[in-house]
């Protein structure tokens, strides 16, 4: 990589001399009063919307530095023209919090996010550990006086039709829902953002066609592409992972395709190729990092997507075979006995799931409005 | 008008080619004997290459990917050729001649009962937004929005069955009929997958709804009609519902795929015969190829869905109609 210098958020040493440096100058700027206003107001109508860059381990300073001739920092740091935190604060009069600090304190202040993160964090140990301390028979079919058992101290929700234990089938099929699904959110996620930031970097003609191209993809109805594709290839945990994520990235790729084609054209990115920077290393250094936001936000989503489309195929008898099962087979199965009132083979298995997509969509929400945290500074 | 309706037209033409080649490539990908699966078909017992190459001959698999490609859409568009169903051994669209409209029919009623709930809703939710009202018409949506459509059948399924409402079980009777007309003949067969459908839909539209005429209200020329003295009804139906109908149409365009996936579950659980229902039994038949058609129908029921919607943004929104600069 050609050496460019690049900023990267300030030491804290460096930190409190400018800190030390910015009060002395508060002071004279309350002797100029007025004067110095209009001064500034031209300053600030020249920065960029510099966003922090994320590698600084100790802290990220929310602006970049736009050091006028004297070497000092200029308010301009601090202030921008829509006049955030820093202006109803005053200028600059205490160190600002760390970035990472405030993503999460804004986390946490949603109580739906933090209920919903616990709940999710429930579910997943009920299924990878759960059999631990729950031993079930989850192999072997069972003799007609065990199956379809009503729930029962040695059954606490009873058996399926093929006399499986039905709390320990949940945390079974969950190990597949959940690994699948997350899996393939992650497929969806990685090649949406490669596309799309092909896609809206180089903008112009490459991206008209590749925009073309996602466009025709999404007016495909989605169900009856994925159920055509797993089954032309017989479903299989690797195979579903990578049709679920083959057939989810469209939508992604759009997001993001959108994102880069700003960030591209902002004033650091041109700094950077005047600066003689190579299109890689823009992307690397800017796009990427900047888009971060969007790209695990809308994985989040991503990630609840496929956990609902494996159950929709296994729900229409395409998920996980046998000996393997997941949440939406044990739907299917359940739904033959929804008449006959065995509400055991199918209630449970519903709630769980639904609580599942409930609960990422929640933290999806949550981290959307966490990444916020930068726009409100603006 | 002109120019905007034909660039549209180019575009769906070109998703429709595009589905055709791309389910025309998977053709190629079949598990487990790749494009020469059909002839394989004809030898269940026998899979060798004696029994296995008059077939492969006959069917004219061992022709180029080029000109099978010309000839698949020659097919296609010139002579409205489906392709032939290897596993029931007759032309798909036998099978799906009478299936197809079942499943528009039913797609077009619960799309038009969702938007005649979800639209008065909508609006009804911004106007008095941040009411009691408004709170929880969107708390509503968004447990309706968070159950998947199969959830959602199974618990309506469940609510109408046995704990009916009313002294009548809605799953006692399913929704058969010679033809999709069925569906007004005999509405209380057809009212449990409408109504799963239709819900569903609202809770995908009613958000947009919402927003989208937020987006008017705070326009400036809605408070510019509200300071010159229109009266509130004035407001709502010249000022903002003219001006919110556009984003409207083009997320219903958008929803198409949706909706018609929400088809294929309610078909399933609810045993309505169309093509969603068809297309569950091919895929437990590893009828390849009359999914493959299914897949190309589905496509062009949304494209010429979205040229719908597109005709119908450039009639209410005139800079569309004028400039045709609108996406």
């Amino acid at each position: 990589m050609s050496k460019i210098p690049i900023f990267r958020g300030r030491t804290a040493a460096e930190q409190a001399s400018i800190d030390q440096a910015s009060k002395s100058y508060e002071i004279s700027e309350e002797q100029f009063g007025g004067q110095l206003e209009g001064d500034h107001e031209v300053q600030n109508s020249s920065i960029g919307t510099m966003l922090p860059t994320s590698e600084s381990g100790d802290g990220l300073v929310m602006q970049p530095p736009s050091m006028d001739s004297t070497g000092l920092v200029s308010r301009s740091d601090f202030v921008d023209i829509g006049g955030g935190l820093a202006d109803e604060q005053g200028f600059a009069s205490e160190k600002p919090i760390p970035l990472w600090r405030q993503m999460l304190g804004v986390y946490f202040e949603n109580k739906l996010a933090v209920v919903s993160t616990g709940v999710l964090i429930f579910i997943v140990l009920f299924c990878y550990l759960g059999p631990l301390i729950y031993h079930t028979n989850q192999t072997i079919y069972s003799t007609n006086i065990q199956i379809n058992q009503p729930p029962s101290a040695n059954h606490l929700l009873g058996t399926d039709s093929s006399g499986f234990d039905v709390l320990g089938r949940i945390m079974f099929g969950g190990e597949y829902s959940l690994a699948v699904g997350g899996l393939a959110g992650l497929v969806a996620i990685v090649l949406g953002t490669i596309y799309g930031m092909t896609s809206g970097f180089f903008g112009g003609f490459v991206d008209g066609i590749m925009m073309r191209i996602v466009d025709a993809l999404l007016s495909i109805p989605l169900l009856f592409l994925l159920i055509t594709i797993v089954t032309i290839f017989q479903p299989s945990a690797v195979v579903l992972i990578c049709v679920i994520g083959f057939t989810l990235w469209f939508g992604n790729a759009r997001i993001i395709r959108g994102d880069a084609l700003v960030i591209r054209d902002l004033e650091y990115s041109q700094a950077s190729t005047s600066m003689g920077a190579t299109k890689w290393h823009i992307i690397r250094q800017h796009v990427f990092p900047n888009s971060i936001s969007n790209i695990v936000t809308v994985g989040t989503f991503a990630i609840a997507d496929a956990i609902l489309f494996l159950a929709t195929l296994g729900f229409l008898g395409r998920g996980i075979p046998v000996p393997g099962t997941d949440w939406g087979t044990m739907m299917a199965l359940g739904q033959q006995f929804i008449l006959n009132k065995w509400w055991w083979e199918i209630w449970p298995v519903c709630i769980v799931f639904v609580v599942t997509v409930v609960c990422i969509n929640y933290i999806g929400d949550a981290l959307r409005d966490v990444f916020e945290v930068r726009l409100r500074q603006r | 008008m002109f120019a905007y309706l034909v660039r549209r037209l180019l575009a769906a033409i070109f998703v429709v080619l595009f589905i055709i080649w791309f389910t025309f490539t998977l053709q190629y990908l079949q598990k487990p004997y790749g494009v020469n699966t059909p002839a394989y078909n004809f030898c269940p017992t026998k899979p060798v290459y004696t029994c296995v190459h008059p077939y492969i001959v006959k069917l004219g698999l061992s022709q180029g990917y080029f000109i099978r490609l010309y000839q698949y859409i020659e097919g296609l568009v010139v002579h409205l050729n489906l392709g032939y169903s290897y596993k029931l051994n007759q032309p798909v669209y036998s099978e799906l001649k009478l299936l197809i409209p079942r499943t528009f029919w039913l797609a077009a009623v619960s799309l038009t009962l969702a938007i005649i709930i979800a639209l008065p809703l909508g609006i009804y939710q911004a106007w008095k937004r941040n009411s009691a009202f408004d709170y929880t018409a969107t708390g509503v949506v968004f447990i309706l929005y968070s159950v998947p459509a199969f959830v959602l059948a199974l618990v309506l399924l469940d609510a109408f069955s046995f704990h009916s409402p009313i002294p009548y079980h809605f799953a006692a009777s399913p929704p058969y009929g010679v033809n999709a007309w069925a569906m007004f003949t005999n509405p209380l067969a057809f009212f449990l997958p409408i109504l799963t459908l239709a819900a569903a839909t609202v809770a995908g539209l009613s958000r947009f709804m919402r927003s989208s005429v937020l987006d008017v209200l705070v326009q400036d020329y809605v408070r510019t009609a509200k300071a010159k003295g229109c009266s509130s009804r004035r407001v709502l139906f010249r000022h903002t519902m003219r001006n919110a109908f556009g984003p409207i149409i083009t997320i219903i365009g958008l929803y198409l795929p949706v909706l018609l996936g929400g088809a294929l579950i309610v078909e399933d659980v609810f045993n309505y015969l169309g093509i969603g229902q068809a297309t569950v039994v091919a895929s437990n038949n590893d009828d390849s190829y009359m999914l493959l058609a299914i897949t190309i129908i589905g496509t062009v029921m949304v494209v010429i869905g979205n040229l719908a919607a597109d005709l119908g943004l450039a009639i209410v929104n005139p800079r569309v109609r004028i400039e045709g600069s609108a996406r």
